[in-house]
């Protein structure tokens, strides 16, 4: 059991496919950098994966002081017990005052197993989280569909939290690299026989890290819409959303759903085409840059949460202004 | 050969979560939401759990129970869900003002399904449409020490197996479990489908179907647990932008011009 003098914040990261820190888990650690400074303790990363060598030595240039490393291949696929039987023994021998993933499918269920399991809080989806002077930690998060944000203290000693990746910020230089500990795996026990895995093929950059999301709505009509959406997502290197009724429609995969019952994002441009604007889609992107919105309701909610906006019927608009945006870019 | 599953399937009453923005008032004084003109409803992906439950009894058989933890239940909220074929009705009624969070939740409704007792899989929805926590499925499964199946698409029953294909990162996993080994707790999101919809007259008999109204501090025993979580702050969020208006002779002109004022702000 790894433990530790002056336990602060538990940062659990993601890895992508080639081996390195997700740029949400990355700005996780910003977070988690500056909420230390208030709380004198360490900041711990654990690094959990299947060849996770690098990702552990690119958090412990980032400024955490000591990264635990938890390399096996049990964190596979179906890697959520494994996750949370190793999460729960490094958390009972660290005693944190704070463990933080970012909020993503796998955290949403890992983080209630192990807050279970080791009877402490959990806030999820939290929209920033902050230290009061007596440095009590307060939780923000999005309720009734993002209709209202609500603050949150723990009674626990220890509080786990999900975050959104606006919430996120960038690590700051702080000059010396923290070591890197091997931690034993526990072998999680699997409970359930999997009989057959399928993973989608990725086309293009993953949803909720891409600078750039075209999304759309039920307005679009059908499946096809979505071939167009493809098209202005791949001349400006994004990728494709969709709100929720295209999802439950069929028209969208469910995997591309912006919302806080889908994927929070938060891309420097979102290009909303013939979306209304629910409060449960809005919330899942508010935190992006530039909003763009193209509808042909004047009074759509969207337009209150767009930048720039146009109100005309999509089918028209969206072929003229993509042409002019590969004539502008050169492509 | 079985005789079919016994399911209880965990339902919250909320506000309708379909209700316009300007439902939702926010008492930031109080730290309270109030609704205006908005109906309650069955949160909607314990609708969708209750569809797979129904799916799954209409083909393999066995016995479906609702059961809900809240306050101030509405009588129509729940006749209509047990209309949509549900065998009968448990109502836990907590009493006082403070709603419990994410922990007391589960651990109330542990103790219920334990007082239950009898069943071979327990279902909620992923996550409640008002507090949108989504701890509620995989805590009670931790808390009754069985597996969870998170994010349940479809479910069958074959060679004495339970089958369950479910949402994974990236993708989707079909997973098996020996029926000497349920229970286990499946959570389900929209994937699962909308619920059926009840005609007038099963409305009607439902009305007769069994319905047990269970005291929160019963269920719990001698120690009722309290909320880990206080509130300390609730506030309407501000997301209001102002919003440039492009306007042009057609909508070509509009879409051309979008571009240009994009590349002109060095959004582009």
């Amino acid at each position: 059991m790894v433990s530790c003098e002056s336990p602060g914040i538990l940062v659990l990261t993601e890895l992508v496919d080639n081996g390195l820190l997700t740029t949400r888990t990355r700005l996780l650690v910003g977070l988690a950098q500056y909420l230390t400074a208030g709380l004198h303790g360490e900041l711990i990363a654990l690094v959990t994966g299947n060849g996770a060598a690098k990702a552990a030595r690119e958090a412990a240039s980032l400024g955490v002081d000591t990264v635990l490393l938890a390399d096996s291949p049990s964190f596979g696929t179906s890697g959520t017990e494994a996750l949370a039987a190793n999460i729960c023994e490094v958390c009972a021998g660290l005693r944190p005052r704070l463990v933080v993933a970012p909020h993503t499918q796998a955290a949403q269920d890992f983080m209630p197993m192990v807050a279970f399991r080791l009877g402490t809080a959990l806030v999820t989806d939290c929209v920033g989280i902050t230290a009061r002077e007596d440095s009590t930690l307060v939780f923000t998060k999005p309720i009734y569909g993002g209709n209202a944000l609500a603050e949150f203290v723990s009674g626990s000693p220890t509080t786990l939290a999900t975050v959104r990746i606006g919430s996120g910020r960038e690590p700051t230089e702080c000059g010396h690299a923290g070591s890197i500990v091997p931690v034993p795996v526990r072998e999680g026990r699997y409970r359930l026989e999997v009989l057959e895995s399928k993973h989608d093929e990725p086309s293009g950059p993953v949803l909720e890290e891409a600078g750039v999301v075209v999304a759309g709505g039920r307005g679009l009509g059908g499946p096809e819409g979505f071939d167009k959406l493809r098209g202005l997502a791949d001349t400006l290197g994004g990728a494709v959303g969709a709100s929720r009724p295209p999802c439950d429609l069929g028209w969208a995969d469910p995997d591309t759903q912006v919302g806080i019952t889908g994927k929070i994002v938060a891309p420097d441009i979102y290009i909303a085409v013939a979306i209304s604007g629910s409060s449960q889609h809005l919330t899942g992107m508010s935190d992006s840059g530039t909003v763009v919105a193209l509808n042909n309701d004047p009074d759509a909610c969207i337009f209150n949460a767009a930048d720039y906006g146009v109100v005309a019927d999509w089918q028209q608009v969206l072929p003229a202004f993509s042409r002019k945006v590969r004539e502008l870019l050169g492509s | 050969m079985h005789n079919g599953l016994n399911m209880i399937v965990c339902v919250k009453q909320v506000p309708d979560p379909e209700g316009p923005p300007t439902s939702y008032r926010v008492d930031e004084e109080a730290r309270t939401v109030t609704f205006q003109g908005i109906p309650p409803v069955v949160s909607p992906f314990d609708e969708n759990a209750l569809e797979l439950a129904l799916g799954l009894a209409g083909v393999h058989g066995g016995t479906v129970t609702l059961m809900s933890l809240g306050s101030r239940f509405s009588p129509a909220v729940m006749l209509k869900a047990l209309a949509t074929g549900a065998d009968d009705l448990v109502l836990v009624e907590m009493n006082g003002d403070t709603a419990p969070d994410s922990f007391a939740t589960a651990r109330l409704l542990a103790a219920a399904i334990s007082r239950r007792g009898g069943f071979d899989l327990v279902l909620a929805g992923i996550q409640a449409s008002d507090t949108n926590a989504g701890q509620v499925g995989p805590g009670i499964a931790e808390l009754l020490g069985i597996p969870v199946i998170p994010r349940a698409c479809h479910a069958d029953v074959t060679d004495g197996r339970l089958v369950v294909k479910h949402a994974v990162p990236g993708g989707h996993e079909t997973v098996g479990v020996p029926l000497r080994e349920l229970p286990v707790v499946l959570t389900v999101g929209f994937e699962a489908g909308e619920l059926r919809y009840p005609h007038l007259a099963a409305i009607k008999a439902a009305k007769e179907k069994p319905q047990a109204r269970w005291d929160a501090s019963d269920v719990a025993g001698m120690s009722p647990p309290g909320n880990l979580l206080e509130i300390v702050g609730l506030r309407a969020p501000k997301r209001e932008r102002r919003c440039l208006l492009i306007e042009g002779d057609t909508p070509e002109e509009q879409g051309e011009s979008l571009a240009v004022r994009l590349r002109e702000d060095g959004v582009l």
